[in-house]
């Protein structure tokens, strides 16, 4: 996507005119990136979380209410590949990519059940699912440091 | 409106993602209204909210400053800065400062600030006798520079949660507001020198700036061609972001000559992370705006706005006390999600100028940055400095004197905002 994007830029800077087909081109990309990261966040243990409660909670308090977030993953997961389905099979318009090149935004929509079933595989690390990776967060300012 | 906001209080209790609680507090707003078939709005609104062609920005952005971090460019921010502030007494606590200005220009985040530059100044300043808690503070407090003056993730998000406001004008309207705050960090860093008598770092001037200047110009071009591109209309949003990022790659490799392949692949593998939460945020925004569009919040706000004075000056102050308090128990993204629907159309109903309302939301949000008890920031400061949390608040305390000045000129002074979008038209 970096590169159609920059070509894009690169000859609108060169020649002075749009080239329209890298616009429509990653038009078409930015869903299947935006819902395919979701899922990478969450196998890495990205997305934010209030934790302040299950910190304090005793032991077994703490242990259902991780229970409980892990069966929302797994329910928000479901219900992204179940209705998700519903949504790739309903889509029936064509994205203009130039006046040759059409596609079926089928293609596009189908990112939604698709990153659903990833996230339900996803979900066979279990609790590790929630945990953040801390330790990637200083890996850049360690190579900074080299 | 109930079950909504049962499920939200709830999800959120429990130490679900905050998109989570979003998604789901949004969807039990939706069965609601037309029972278990409006669960249906999940698939449609989640892509719409990923789609925005201003998203693409985003990964660019992300992986722009991870390059960058990479590259090397941080020591030689430090290098420059020390080479400009190096006689001065408290210099380290000033370069801390001046080097997150620089930095802000070409990363937009204060985590990402954060992390680098404190990895490397922390130990510094520790080493000359500065207290740890302090210099954990005064990295924490300058990296809410980041997201203010441009290019910022934050503003992005913004103009694409809110699609009537353009991010052009915000990367420029963030540009007085943010040299406002490192005037008034700088402030408070010079008068806490004097107080506790803080070194002074060593040799300094203009030859040895010029000399340490020269190897950091490359990077700091960068930010030159996004604003560049973009306000001689050279280039989109999009455009400027991905052309920086292909510019960072070429003196990453080719200049600085830090950058390899695997460091490129590890930089694209935390642009997909990053970015999934910030996606993942927007989808959620989008499936739990659906049901505040229709439920009529964002009216009922605004009334109980007017209902408590007519004075905008007292409203616009008492929606920052507001902010402060969201900002203080979620992190800056989920908290503009959530806020900036129902509040924005609120304050622009009220007579507000959306661009000015805008940078105040954003300001203010940020500081949330590094206050308690979810100061991501200061948090991270805290266990680079190894000092507990507690004492770094402490540290902080007098930092937080000049996010007040700044929010309050900001808040009572439109123009401060608005005089650079207003020049450049």
């Amino acid at each position: 996507m970096l590169s159609i994007s920059f070509l894009g830029f690169f000859y609108m800077v060169v020649t002075g005119e749009a080239l329209s087909w890298t616009y429509s081109l990653a038009r078409l990309f930015i869903p299947w990136i935006g819902m395919l990261s979701i899922t990478v966040a969450f196998h890495d243990g990205e997305h934010v979380a209030m934790n302040m409660v299950p910190r304090v909670a005793p032991k077994p308090l703490a242990a259902a209410l991780r229970y409980a977030v892990l069966a929302s993953v797994a329910l928000f997961a479901g219900l992204l590949l179940w209705f998700g389905w519903d949504f790739f099979e309903s889509t029936t318009q064509y994205y203009m990519v130039s006046d040759q090149i059409q596609i079926h935004a089928r293609w596009v929509a189908a990112c939604v059940p698709v990153s659903g079933a990833t996230l339900l595989v996803h979900l066979v690390k279990g609790f590790n699912l929630l945990e953040p990776l801390d330790a990637d967060l200083y890996s850049v300012a360690d190579a900074t440091e080299k | 409106m109930t079950a909504t906001v049962a499920v939200f209080i709830l999800m959120l209790l429990i130490g679900a993602p905050i998109a989570l609680v979003m998604v789901f507090s949004g969807l039990a707003g939706a069965a609601s209204i037309g029972g278990l078939a409006f669960l249906e709005i999940l698939p449609d609104r989640m892509f719409s909210g990923v789609s925005g062609f201003l998203l693409m920005a985003v990964p660019y952005f992300i992986f722009t400053a991870e390059l960058m971090n990479r590259a090397g460019l941080t020591q030689r921010l430090i290098d420059f800065n020390n080479a400009l502030l190096g006689r001065v007494r408290g210099a380290l606590s000033h370069v801390n400062i001046t080097t997150s200005l620089f930095f802000a220009g070409l990363t937009g985040a204060a985590i990402t600030d954060t992390v680098a530059v404190g990895k490397l100044m922390i130990p510094a300043m520790k080493k000359e006798g500065y207290p740890a808690d302090y210099s954990a503070a005064v990295t924490a407090c300058s990296s809410v520079i980041g997201p203010i003056i441009p290019p910022s993730v934050v503003m992005v998000v913004y103009a694409t949660i809110l699609q009537d406001i353009s991010v052009i004008s915000l990367f420029v309207a963030g540009i007085v507001p943010g040299l406002l705050l490192t005037a008034a960090l700088l402030f408070v860093s010079g008068w806490l020198a004097w107080r506790r008598n803080f070194p002074v770092h060593g040799d300094g001037g203009i030859l040895p700036a010029l000399k340490a200047f020269l190897p950091t110009l490359p990077a700091l071009l960068v930010p030159v061609i996004i604003l560049g591109g973009i306000l001689s209309g050279l280039s989109t949003v999009t455009e400027a972001s991905a052309f920086a990022a292909v510019y960072t790659i070429g003196i990453g490799v080719f200049v600085y000559r830090r950058l390899t392949m695997t460091q490129i692949w590890g930089a694209l593998l935390t642009t997909v992370r990053l970015s999934g939460v910030v996606f993942f945020l927007l989808g959620a925004s989008t499936v739990l705006g659906w049901f505040v569009t229709r439920s009529g919040i964002t009216r009922e706000a605004a009334e109980l706005i007017a209902a408590f004075s007519d004075n905008p000056l007292v409203q616009i102050l008492m929606v920052n006390v507001l902010l402060l308090l969201v900002g203080t128990a979620v992190d800056v993204l989920p908290a503009l999600v959530i806020v900036a629907p129902v509040l924005v159309p609120a304050m622009v109903q009220l007579g507000f100028d959306p661009l000015h309302f805008a940078m105040v939301m954003i300001i203010t949000l940020n500081v949330g940055n590094i206050t308690p008890p979810v100061g991501m920031t200061l948090m991270t400061a805290a266990q680079i400095a190894q000092v507990s949390y507690e004492s770094a608040i402490r540290a902080s305390l007098p930092f937080y004197l000049s996010f007040i000045a700044v929010i309050t000129i900001v808040s009572v002074w439109p123009q401060v905002v608005l005089f650079m979008p207003e020049l450049l038209q």
